[in-house]
């Protein structure tokens, strides 16, 4: 296995033309370590290491659009757009290692869901280097002309043409091509804010609340959090347990923001949503529940990436995780069926697209022995199973999952010939997915 | 030309007699020319009525056997929905029409391509829900709008483009096969339109659908958001003075008046970086002269005084949820306005706008842009960022007058729309036009005009509108787009490799 | 002589936008009763719709569709009710309906017409009325010992379906005289309206029928017409014009029986059974009852018509009268079906001349919608209304209005 860092997508055109002479597969990286879901293990292939690129190409106040090459990650670029009074709808607490452009095209699950209008938000457009060799442009970003000659902003995602290429590049972990640049919608950053925490010992609760509130697009950020992942995100290390005691097994995060313009107003409004619904359901928002941290600590831990020395989800040492989508009509039954299965675990409840879905995370928090993970991955594969017939759709199904995703034959079919058209000798990320 | 006996009697086994004819005056009902083309369209050999997806997948397969070419049609309001060769099968999905599913929970409707707006929007109404229906008209077709041919909503400002909200889709492969995309791929249900890996979603429909898209969808599933604006309308009075009324509640509409597009613009953006609104608009006064009229006779007195009195109308519906967030609203509103020198239209010219508000949420009498005689072109319909649009909107006046001094084309130069999308992250444009077509030469006018507004895009390298067709028919836009017409005819030959579709 | 080019301006500007088939938005309820056009609904196919008999026009007028009998069957199962027209003109400058009735007397000066419809003619030259009914038996009915006022100068119209079903007429008869309004029947002297042969394609036949009851007015002096009969009502105000200068108003017995309740003349019972019912607007006497106004004169760019051309868009038909008579009556509630007004779902009595069966759906259909209402009962204004809705499958009661006030007279 070699380890190739291209620095411009020129570099990467050359190390793929010389792949499909040689035969031998690639694996692009965008992330530094530490990586999950094995997407970066295969020790018959070159892993292409698109961390040196890092070039971050545009941001855009007017237009609310960021552009970056992969290998900038969300601990370097959340400051940057700060400083320009915006900010990227970025998942849960996310690692700040992580590639901000892989974030997107993995679909990671965004924290603030009104602002994500189709799955692929906030994933716009993406310049990517195909399989062929050849060096492609999606959206307005294609043309007319070069890149450089081209006068829009690009940031329109469906084309060029009759067909949505920048979707075939979503989810399809560098099977398709690699991405080089992608441009990411941006948001404005608000200039007051109320952090509300809704506690219930019924989950089916909360997640009608944020169906709810998401309706009416009330809330900015929006997250369910049992006391387990709670208790990992947000407790400094050793003070866990003392988190997980104080905080209600349940607990929707809801965060109503004002932007430039009267923001406290706004805020005053909009909270008074937020009570509003809680009340429909006999629940209360508190802003200073009984926890033994400052709300405004939480707060400004919920906008940012895990900056601390040991990332949450690592605490004892090593992690697994299952992820899933469900519309809300399966979401309970789901979410019951995990916290059954695990009742130590965190479960980490995103609401997506506007409401219209939920991803639902099982984080198993391990030591890290051989002994440990590979046990949860056994585990997490059986839970898995009982959880397709519950509704549980695994559209990232990273690791042994795609064995147990049902395929409509004809749906992989459809997908061999998608691939055979971008990457015709199988060279980017060989037996990922169904190739 | 009629198709041989045996394909006849095939395709007649599937659907029975009633629903397949080739009479000559059957078919005549739809070839027609229409008046935007100086030709008519070519006559199918036979058409027939499909009643389910089955039956779809076996007529293609059909067409496969016997090369057989075919196209797919609901409402034949769009030039593509005609046979353009010889030995073509017309599928018309009058009888595929049913509503399957409206999930309240999961806020998604599930239809067939006979479905049309005017039967779904009352239905997800009374819900309380919504979905942004394309400016097509109340009898288009729900599915062939999201899934098919693409468009914009008027009021996608505070949401998205419609075809942002296509979620599972069943479809016919032109290999005959019954496909599904996405959760329902998986047997997950309709909620989630990618797929687990490379999204079959981005073959089923990109930016020109019908242009492009592989297979025919026979059903499809579209996201629902909350219906903004009053909960209850009301309607009253007899075509063709008829009003749907969505005033009320919390419900506002504002008309501003600017002198440059730029300033447009920036309200545009001021407005979406505070979320508010529901509605954000700079219209075009021709439709808007043809919608307040009852016959083109009339239309001159409206569109010389709509000219005159406000020639770059922003147009701002408010639908907050309270009377106190419409306060805010409205305070924003107008601190925007102020900065970026707009001037309000007196009252009564505001209420023509109000009292038109169904157009613009259900796109009903949107065929009166019709009524001067049917000659018309929507260009320029493509998407970018507010500020890009803007200058395309700048550019416009650079070339139109050769056009419109001299009667060649009827138009004016701010007669444009723009609209934004996802509160100002992009928006929608379209030049929309029409021409003589008594005259003779109108034709050849109304090509040049469009030529001549592609070259002024490509000149100052404006993305107005992306690239389409396969092979040579599109390489010479394709080349100057990353040669996406070479990828597009790669990934229709993968899928359709007797290219008996007649796409 | 028929002149299918008069039409051209409306076959080249049909953009085939479908407004012709579906219904307009400020009647949509949903997804149920949202078509408009009968054979469009009952065959599928867009020729049967506005949209495809304009196309069927432009082709027979370009010589590319052959004139055939065939062609007319297909052409005459429309019934001819003018929902696509209404629709059509909601948005455009169009004359869809104007287009298909050419078509008709094209088809039919070229010997293509229904039997149906020949018989009609036939009937009238046999001096029958176009049911064959003789012109000698056509007062039958009336009571032997009625009188009227033979010196009024309104004229109780009886038409040609008081022969097969008299009620009506006898009950308009029973609410003019409750209401004290002088009248007189034209017995011998009236003649059928000629409607339903000039919408036919007969109309060189109609136009004699509507000369000789023009003439007949004028000898009589009479200066108001009441109809009972939708069809006739919409002849003598859509129709009439074509051939003659009328010399009288028309008014339909609903109109007369609202005024007559406005001003006070006619009294209820007030013990009379509760009904809930659901009122179906006739084709004729609504949408397609506004006065036709020629026009002759240029249609130039951009569908500018000089002189200036009035429009006939169904906003003007008898909507409001029969509704407010229904709501005057003691014990009547009224429950509105989605399709209605100028919207109304035709009963599809025209249909049958050349397609029972799709007459049939179409009644079905009517009833279908109008026990969606959960009415007890469907009120109409037109014989011929009551005749194909009472053949519908599994009717409810259908109920001429001048019967149901008449029965509640006090």
């Amino acid at each position: 296995m070699t380890l190739l860092y291209p620095e411009t997508a020129a570099d990467v055109r050359e190390i793929i033309l010389a792949a499909r002479r040689s035969g031998k597969g690639i694996v692009p990286v965008s992330s530094g370590p530490p990586h999950f879901h094995g997407a970066s293990v295969n020790p018959e292939a070159d892993t292409l290491d698109l961390s040196r690129m890092k070039r971050v190409m545009d941001i855009d106040r007017r237009s609310r659009f960021i552009r970056v090459e992969p290998g900038v990650t969300f601990g370097e670029l959340l400051p940057q757009a700060a400083e320009q009074g915006l900010r990227l709808n970025h998942p849960f607490l996310p690692r700040p290692s992580k590639s901000a452009v892989a974030s997107a095209l993995e679909q990671e699950a965004v924290l603030i869901p009104k602002y994500q209008y189709d799955y692929p938000d906030p994933l716009l457009t993406v310049e990517t280097v195909f399989g062929t060799g050849d060096i492609f442009r999606t959206g307005s970003a294609a043309g007319p002309g070069t890149y450089e000659e081209n006068t829009s902003d690009k940031v329109i995602p469906w084309g060029p043409g009759p067909f949505d290429y920048y979707r075939f590049l979503t989810a399809a972990q560098g099977t398709i091509g690699v991405v080089t640049w992608a441009t990411l919608k941006a948001e404005i950053a608000p200039s007051a804010s109320r952090l509300f925490f809704i506690g219930s010992v019924f989950p089916e609760l909360l997640l009608d609340l944020a169906g709810r509130l998401l309706l009416d697009r009330v809330p900015d950020e929006c997250v369910i959090l049992d006391r387990n992942a709670f208790a990992m995100a947000f407790a400094e290390a050793g003070r866990e347990d003392e988190f997980r005691t104080a905080a209600a097994p349940w607990m929707l995060l809801c965060r109503v923001c004002g932007y430039d313009r009267y923001p406290e107003e706004r805020v005053e409004i909009y909270s008074g949503y937020v009570k509003d619904a809680c009340a429909a359901f006999g629940l209360t928002a508190e802003t200073e529940p009984a926890i033994p941290a400052a709300p405004a600590e939480i707060e400004r831990m919920l906008t940012d990436c895990d900056r601390r020395e040991t990332y949450w989800k690592l605490k004892r040492g090593a992690e697994r995780e299952l992820l899933t989508l469900v519309p809300p009509s399966k979401a309970a039954g789901v979410l019951a069926e995990m916290t059954n299965s695990f009742p130590e675990a965190g479960f980490v409840v995103s609401p997506q697209v506007q409401g219209r879905a939920f991803r639902i995370e099982c984080d198993l928090f391990l030591e890290d022995t051989a002994s440990q993970t590979a046990a949860a991955d056994e585990a997490l594969f059986s839970l898995a199973g009982r959880l397709v017939p519950l509704g549980a759709y695994f559209d990232r199904p990273y690791g042994r999952l795609p064995e147990l995703l049902y395929r409509d034959p004809l749906a992989l079919d459809a997908m061999k010939r998608l691939k055979s058209i971008f990457d015709p000798d199988g060279i980017l990320n060989p037996g990922k997915l169904c190739f | 030309m009629s198709l041989p006996r045996a394909v006849y009697a095939e395709l007649e086994s599937v659907v029975g007699s009633r629903n397949i004819s080739e009479k000559e005056y059957i078919l005549a009902g739809n070839r027609a020319q229409t008046p935007e083309i100086p030709f008519p369209h070519r006559s199918a050999d036979a058409i027939v009525l499909p009643g389910s997806t089955e039956q779809v997948a076996e007529i293609v397969r059909i067409c496969n056997r016997h090369g057989v070419r075919y196209v797919g049609t609901v409402s034949g309001g769009i030039p593509t929905a005609y046979a353009t060769e010889e030995n073509t099968i017309l599928i018309h999905f009058k009888r595929m029409n049913r509503i399957l599913e409206i999930n309240e929970k999961d806020r998604y409707a599930v239809v067939e391509p006979g479905v049309r707006h005017v039967q779904l929007y009352p239905e997800v109404r009374k819900r309380g829900l919504s979905y942004t229906a394309a400016a097509v008209g109340p009898g288009g077709s729900v599915l062939v709008n999201i899934a098919c041919t693409g468009g914009d909503h008027h009021n996608q400002y505070g949401s998205s483009r419609p075809t942002r909200y296509l979620l599972g889709v069943e479809m016919v492969t032109p290999e005959g096969e019954i496909l599904r995309t996405g959760s329902l791929e998986a047997g997950a249900g309709w909620f989630c339109p990618e797929s687990a890996g490379p999204s079959l979603r981005g073959v089923v429909k990109g930016y020109s659908g019908n242009a492009g898209h592989i297979g025919i969808v026979t059903k499809c599933a579209i996201a629902l958001d909350r219906c903004k604006g009053p909960a209850e309308t009301r309607s009253e009075g007899v075509s063709p003075h008829s009003r749907i009324y969505m005033d009320g509640g919390c419900s506002r509409v504002y008309v501003f008046n600017y002198s440059s597009i730029q300033d447009v613009g920036r309200a545009m953006l001021a407005l979406g970086e505070s979320e508010v609104g529901a509605t954000v608009q700079k219209y075009f006064y021709l439709p808007l002269s043809l919608m307040m009229t009852a016959s083109a006779n009339e239309f001159w007195e409206k569109w010389g005084r709509f000219r005159e009195a406000f020639p770059m109308p922003l147009v701002v519906h408010l639908a907050p949820h309270s009377v106190r967030e419409l306060e805010y609203e409205e305070k924003i509103l107008f601190d925007v306005i102020r900065e970026t020198g707009g001037v309000r239209l007196p009252r009564d010219l505001e209420k023509w706008w109000e009292e038109h508000m169904d157009y613009f949420m259900i796109v009903s009498r949107l065929q009166s842009v019709l009524r001067l005689g049917g000659s018309w072109l929507p260009i320029k319909t493509g998407g970018e960022s507010v500020r890009h649009l803007c200058d395309i909107g700048d550019s416009i006046s650079g070339f139109i007058h050769d056009f419109t001094d001299t009667g060649k084309i009827f138009d004016a130069p701010q007669n444009y729309q723009i609209i934004p999308m996802e509160y100002g992250h992009f928006a929608s444009f379209e030049l929309l036009f029409m021409w003589d077509r008594l005259d003779p030469n109108s034709f050849r006018y109304m090509q040049e005009f469009c030529t001549v507004s592609r070259e002024t895009d490509l000149k100052n390298h404006a993305h107005s509108m992306t690239a389409g067709g396969y092979g040579k028919a599109g390489e010479a836009l394709g080349r100057l787009y990353c040669n996406c017409h070479l990828w597009a005819g790669r990934i229709r030959e993968a899928f359709d490799p007797s290219f008996t579709m007649d796409a | 002589m028929s002149d299918l080019n008069r039409f051209r301006y409306t076959m080249e500007s049909c953009n085939h936008c479908g407004q012709c088939k579906w219904i307009l938005p400020h009647r949509m309820s949903g997804w149920d009763f949202a078509e408009v056009c009968p054979v469009h609904h009952h065959f599928g196919f867009d020729a049967y719709s506005g949209q495809g008999l304009v196309n069927i026009v432009r082709e027979v007028m370009e010589g590319k569709l052959e004139r055939t009998d065939e062609l007319a069957d297909m052409v005459h199962t429309c019934a001819a009710c003018g929902a696509c027209d209404v629709n059509c003109k909601s948005v455009r400058d169009m004359e869809v309906l104007e287009t298909i009735y050419e078509l008709r007397h094209d088809l039919a000066q070229a010997g293509h017409l229904p039997d149906s419809c020949r018989r009609m003619a036939e009937n009238v030259s046999a001096g029958c009325d176009p049911f064959g009914v003789p012109l000698a038996e056509r007062f039958s009915w009336l009571p032997g010992d009625f009188r009227d006022d033979p010196d009024s100068d309104t004229v109780l119209f009886a038409g040609c379906s008081a022969s097969r079903d008299p009620g009506p007429v006898l009950a308009a008869i029973r609410i003019l005289q409750a209401g004290g309004v002088p009248f007189r029947l034209l017995r011998e002297e009236e003649r059928c309206c000629g409607g339903a042969l000039w919408r036919s394609g007969q109309q060189e036949t109609a136009g004699d029928l509507i000369r000789g009851n023009a003439e007949a007015f004028r000898k009589a002096g009479i200066r108001t017409v009441i109809t009972v009969c939708g069809e006739c009502f919409g002849a003598f105000r859509s129709i009439y014009p074509r051939f003659v200068k009328p010399g009288f108003r028309t008014v339909h017995i609903s109109q007369v029986a609202a005024g007559l309740i406005r001003e006070g003349k006619l009294a209820f019972r007030q013990d009379a059974r509760p009904l809930t019912v659901t009122y179906h607007d006739p084709c004729m006497l609504g949408r397609l009852s506004e006065e036709y106004v020629p026009w002759e004169g240029e249609i130039r760019s951009y569908g500018l018509h000089v002189p200036e051309k009035h429009w006939n868009r169904g906003e003007f038909g008898v909507y409001q009268e029969p509704r407010d008579v229904l709501s005057a009556l003691p014990g009547i509630t009224v429950r509105e079906m989605t399709r209605r007004v100028e919207e109304s779902w035709c009963c599809g009595y025209w249909t049958g001349q050349a397609d029972p069966e799709c007459a049939a759906a179409t009644a079905d259909e009517r009833m279908r919608e109008a026990r969606s209402t959960d009415a007890e009962a469907i009120v109409s204004c037109c014989p011929f209304c009551r005749t194909a809705l009472s053949g519908a499958g599994d009717p409810l009661p259908v109920v001429d209005l001048a019967e149901l006030v008449a029965g509640r007279l006090a």
